[in-house]
């Protein structure tokens, strides 16, 4: 790779021109179904809770606003300043688990004055960014030498972000990680090598870093699809001991064990254990019931009536889609899938179109964040994924979460408007 | 190979998206169907928690049948507020329900209780349901309306319903698996109750139904509104085990401000919230309360849900398991502590009390342990004064202080000895050696060496012989008596040694200041029978010691021979002993002490009788103490007590 295009600066362009490749970078085709998914997510939020609106379109506008001042700026300048920035979301993640506010048992929440924002939001944008900036011209990720700075530019904020607890965020920088050193060429045995070593550390990691809570949603996930299963496949075998009880026995006796001897502490822990495991199964059972209460075509607006109960908990933020199920049914998920289908082929087409190995990697990275965490939060409310605690992107509440999706896809986006000099064809490989 | 990965990345998200869509679809479309026009949401919450209360530990005999046995079970709360009003009965209903010989006076009771009820909520006679009751399909909510409601759910704005079964007091029997009279009377009282006050929450009114009929009421409570079972545990108490196991007492006033509703209690009214009442009563005193943390058990959590086949079959899914309470095996033999109960009930004197303890000489476990009261106060373990049988305090003080036993002194009947104090004795004894004072119960000789030994000596005494301040068996039921039986070793207000000077006479001898209970001084005897080794009474086979490592008092160990005689002679010797016309006494081998303390009640003169003894002499493996307390003059601890004693004994030896 020439030095000349490590260091180019792009094409000498007039004002009126650059506006104009600023302009065409804001592509329809990324920014109209990402547009649309706000409108539907405020207009999820209007039936939901109204207060919340105001707000919700407050961040929305914000967040469009440094999309296009993230267009505007060179991301090459800004990759440049990447590292520092990557080191700034890192001191505030530390800074969250010392300071940090808790919100549901988990401290996730930093307080600048009056605002308080999520520095693990920001930490996704800066995984993919540094990891955009690490891995661009480099071939050695071809090599099992060559994966490590990257593995370790990604566990270091996702093992802090795990001690917030915010076990669902941190997941979402694996899928963030493989994908991109895929798109740059890693050899796919060696990704599938590392998988499988994770798989195996799968028993370890469950003894030490789950909370318990986390252990209960997660087997509140995995028993009741086995009995799915059973029922399905008709049999009928005795269930005395149902699958959810056998795990759940080891934590329950323990604890009682302990409380045999009149401990009060071990009582208490295993009431609070048991509250967590019920807490779990509730909610999982009240989505799939406000899910399918949508039915074909929806009860209509404000209409539902697990939505005007409360029946689903935290049903703005990372169970927005209960309600929007619920409201416009079935015809109304196809249109949320379709919003997301082209959202992630508009990604695509980009990360296809521009040549320069960051600006590609900059768009895989986020298709794959957002397409990820679509997905998981999709599959959890329809009863077919683990309860994480992870906002489905631009429907819901929550202003970091908003800020930092549009960013990203900002980010995706830049490489349109500052296209470099390319005096190579190479690719990737 | 970038844009073919990048196309296949695409690919795999399409496909998730796909999956996550038919799962909608599932849900949406084809749950629909399957749930045959009811909705899920429509059932709200396919299952429901429960808790499952644990068998409650029960308290067992020596021989492991049930001392006390705890049944959890449930009671039914109706809620008037709510309660499906189709149930109420008709006058003619509940006279046909009287259960064949009833007695003229419950069938007025019930009659009365039939008036007082506001005419119009008993139906009469061949009254059709006023009005039926509908339920909406999709979220559940019912209104009564005469036909099908023309008006849209207030809930949901549905104009889907269907029928709610009527519910008559027959269904509900069956369902409760009780007699239609019962339910029948329930209901009656209840709304006695409720004429009272509308807003009352009627509660158990029917004591037990079974586990069947909660799940019913639990699962349909669309269709058994306002009926609500409540866990609540029965028990069923032995009556030789009331005493140590079964004390049941009134709710305090701490009780009942934990329990009460707070709003009923601002209004002065006294209602127990209903979920707490039962574990709270249960196991409030005695051994009962002293381990009612293992008793208990720890509750466990089920899940009971409709299956999708058919919604009038529920499986039931354990998520926590249950851990029942654990047992409690105690030492007490169920013959001797009948006995023991059946001695101190017929040998307490009117407006008196009777304790009695019979412990095993080779462990210090507890095989009796019976009072006269039936409230919470345990006579057995409470102080009183002891009379002569404390004089074994004073002899060990004595022995322990270098003094020989075969010392003289002369006893003059009623005399004011050195230190200011006095005595009386029931006989002038002349000069006496201890050995004889001990046997003729003699006043004067142990008034004398407890002035000569002094405070000091008498405490050490006390604390080798387990006469501690600190209640025996735990501090279960303990009593009325705080005093610790060695107040005489504080100085008091004013001048101690002039205290000390006036009242050692007395203390030696088991007046005045001294203090100990039954239980304190059937240990002291079972320590010197068992050759000074430092028994300590237990009542559960749980804390029973190895016999090897029961230390031995030297000081006790040295004297218990000689003071085995002694005793040995209370009973055997002829001329002098003060229990030598027992014979029952002394057909069982016995040795022992009698004790005759004087006390007053309202300013009349009273004694404290009693006998402690152990059988047989020689190879001593009961000790059986029965104290009365304030019994009419002339009533010598030998005579009110002996005998007692001696059954008691051979009962024990007998098992």
């Amino acid at each position: 790779m020439s030095s000349e295009y490590v260091r180019g600066g792009g094409r000498s362009l007039g004002v009126s021109q650059r506006w104009t490749e600023i302009a065409r970078a804001l592509d329809p085709r990324v920014l109209v179904p990402a547009l649309l998914l706000c409108a539907l997510g405020l207009a999820t939020l209007l039936a939901d809770r109204p207060e919340f609106v105001a707000g919700q379109a407050r961040w929305m506008a914000v967040g469009i606003v440094l999309c296009v001042a993230t267009v505007i700026l060179p991301y090459r300048r800004m990759l440049a300043l990447i590292y520092p920035a990557y080191g700034l979301v890192l001191l505030a993640l530390v800074a969250v688990l010392l300071l940090g506010r808790e919100v549901n048992g988990a401290q996730r929440w930093l307080q600048l004055g009056p605002l308080g924002f999520q520095p693990s939001e920001m930490a996704k944008v800066a995984v993919v960014a540094v990891l955009a900036r690490y891995i661009r011209f480099r071939r050695d990720q071809r090599t099992v030498k060559g994966l490590l700075t990257p593995f370790l530019l990604t566990l270091m904020p996702l093992a802090l972000i795990v001690k917030q607890p915010d076990l669902g965020t941190a997941l979402m920088l694996f899928p963030v990680l493989f994908v991109m050193l895929w798109a740059a060429g890693a050899r796919s045995k060696h990704l599938a090598t590392v998988l499988m070593l994770g798989a195996l550390s799968i028993p370890v990691l469950w003894t030490v870093a789950l909370e318990p809570y986390q252990k209960r949603r997660v087997m509140t996930f995995v028993a009741p699809v086995v009995e799915d299963a059973r029922d399905w496949a008709g049999a009928y075998l005795p269930r005395v001991v149902s699958v959810t009880a056998l795990p759940l026995r080891a934590a329950g006796g323990a604890a009682g064990a302990a409380a045999a001897g009149a401990d009060v502490d071990a009582r208490a822990a295993a009431a609070k254990l048991a509250q967590d495991e019920r807490d779990a199964r509730y909610h999982r059972r009240r989505s799939m019931i406000a899910v399918a209460a949508g039915g074909f075509s929806g009860a209509g607006f404000r209409a539902g009536v697990m939505n005007r109960t409360d029946a689903v908990p935290e049903s703005w933020t990372d169970f927005v889609f209960t309600v929007h199920a619920e409201e416009r049914g079935f015809l109304g998920v196809l249109f949320l899938l379709g919003l997301e289908g082209l959202l992630l082929l508009g990604l695509a087409t980009t990360a296809r179109e521009v040549k320069e190995p960051a600006a590609r990697l900059l768009a895989v990275g986020a298709m794959t964040l957002f397409g990820a965490q679509a997905c998981q939060n999709l599959a959890m409310t329809v009863g077919m994924a683990p309860i994480t605690g992870l906002p489905l992107p631009f429907l819901s509440y929550g202003g970091s979460s908003m800020l930092s999706s549009w960013i990203l896809l900002g980010l995706a986006l830049n490489a349109r408007a500052h296209k470099p000099m390319v005096f190579t064809e190479r690719d990737f490989d | 190979m970038y844009e073919q990965r990048l196309r296949r990345l695409l690919a795999v998200f399409y496909v998730l998206l796909g999956v996550i869509g038919a799962r909608a679809f599932s849900l949406q479309v084809l749950g629909a169907e399957e749930s045959a026009g009811r909705t899920w949401a429509s059932l709200a919450d396919r299952s429901r928690e429960f808790i499952v209360h644990p068998r409650r530990g029960e308290i067992l005999w020596a021989d492991g049948s049930k001392m006390v046995s705890n049944v959890p079970t449930y009671g039914l709360e109706i809620l008037w507020g709510t309660v499906d009003l189709r149930i109420v009965p008709t006058v003619e209903d509940l006279r046909a329900a009287y259960p064949a010989g009833l007695s003229a006076e419950r069938r007025s009771a019930l009659e009365s209780k039939l008036r007082r009820v506001r005419p119009k909520l008993l139906m009469p006679a061949g009254a059709t349901q006023p009005q039926q009751r509908w339920a909406c399909r999709y979220c559940g909510t019912q209104r009564a309306s005469r036909g099908a409601p023309t008006r849209r759910c207030r809930d949901c704005t549905s104009l889907d319903y269907e029928e709610v079964p009527p519910l008559y007091p027959e269904d509900l029997a069956i369902l409760l698996e009780t007699s239609v009279h019962r339910v029948h009377v329930a209901l009656i009282a209840a709304m006695g109750r409720w004429e009272m006050n509308t807003h009352w929450r009627s509660h158990a009114m029917l004591a037990r139904i079974p586990d069947s009929a909660v799940e019913s009421l639990s699962l349909f409570p669309e269709r058994f509104a306002g009926l609500v079972p409540l866990a609540r545990n029965g028990r069923e108490v032995d009556a030789a085990g009331r005493m140590i196991a079964g004390g049941t007492r009134l709710p305090d006033r701490e009780d009942l401000a934990r329990l009460t509703d707070e709003r009923r209690a601002a209004r002065g009214l006294h209602v127990f919230r209903t979920e707490s009442v039962s574990p709270a009563l249960v196991g409030s005193s005695l051994i009962e309360k002293e381990y009612d943390e293992l008793l208990r058990g720890i509750p466990g959590l089920s899940e009971r849900s409709r299956t999708r086949a058919s919604d009038f079959e529920a499986r039931t899914d354990v998520i926590r398991p249950v851990q029942d309470g654990t047992d409690l095996r105690t030492t007490l033999l169920r013959n001797v502590q009948l006995l023991a109960l059946e001695e101190v009930e017929r040998g307490a004197p009117e407006g008196g009390h009777g304790a009695a303890v019979v412990l095993d000489v080779r462990s210090g476990a507890v095989i009796a342990l019976a009072s006269t009261s039936r409230d919470a106060m345990d006579h057995a373990r409470s102080h009183v004064m002891p009379g002569s049988v404390y004089k074994i305090v004073t002899a060990v003080a004595l022995l322990e202080a270098g003094h020989s036993p075969d010392e003289i002194l002369t006893c003059e009947g009623r005399a004011r000895i050195a230190t200011g104090g006095r005595y009386v004795c029931m006989h002038s004894d002349g000069d006496i050696a201890l050995r004889d004072a001990f046997v003729r119960s003699c006043n004067g000789y142990f008034s004398q060496q407890a002035a000569a030994v002094g405070a000091d000596g008498l405490v050490a005494a006390a604390r080798r012989l387990g006469l501690a301040a600190r209640p025996l068996l735990g501090t279960f039921g303990s009593g009325r008596s705080t005093r610790a039986g060695l107040e005489y070793s504080r100085p008091g207000k004013g001048d101690p040694e002039l205290w000390r000077r006036w009242n050692l006479p007395q203390i030696g001898i088991g007046q005045g200041a001294a203090s100990a209970s039954p239980l304190q001084i059937a240990v002291a005897y079972a320590r010197i029978a068992a050759g000074g080794r430092l028994l300590q009474p237990f009542v559960l086979e749980r804390d029973r010691p190895d016999p090897a490592t029961i230390p031995v008092d030297p000081v006790l160990a040295r004297w218990a021979p000689f003071l085995r005689d002694a005793a040995r002679s209370v009973v055997a010797d002829e001329e002098h002993g003060t229990a030598r016309r027992e014979a029952a006494l002394a057909a069982l081998r016995a040795a022992g002490k009698t004790g005759t303390a004087d006390t007053q009640v309202r300013g009349v003169k009273r004694n404290n009788t009693s006998f402690v003894g152990y059988a047989p002499y020689d190879d001593p493996r009961y000790c059986a103490i029965v104290v009365f307390e304030n019994m009419p003059q002339k009533r010598y601890g030998a005579e009110a007590a002996g005998d007692p004693v001696a059954r008691l004994l051979a009962e024990a030896l007998r098992e």
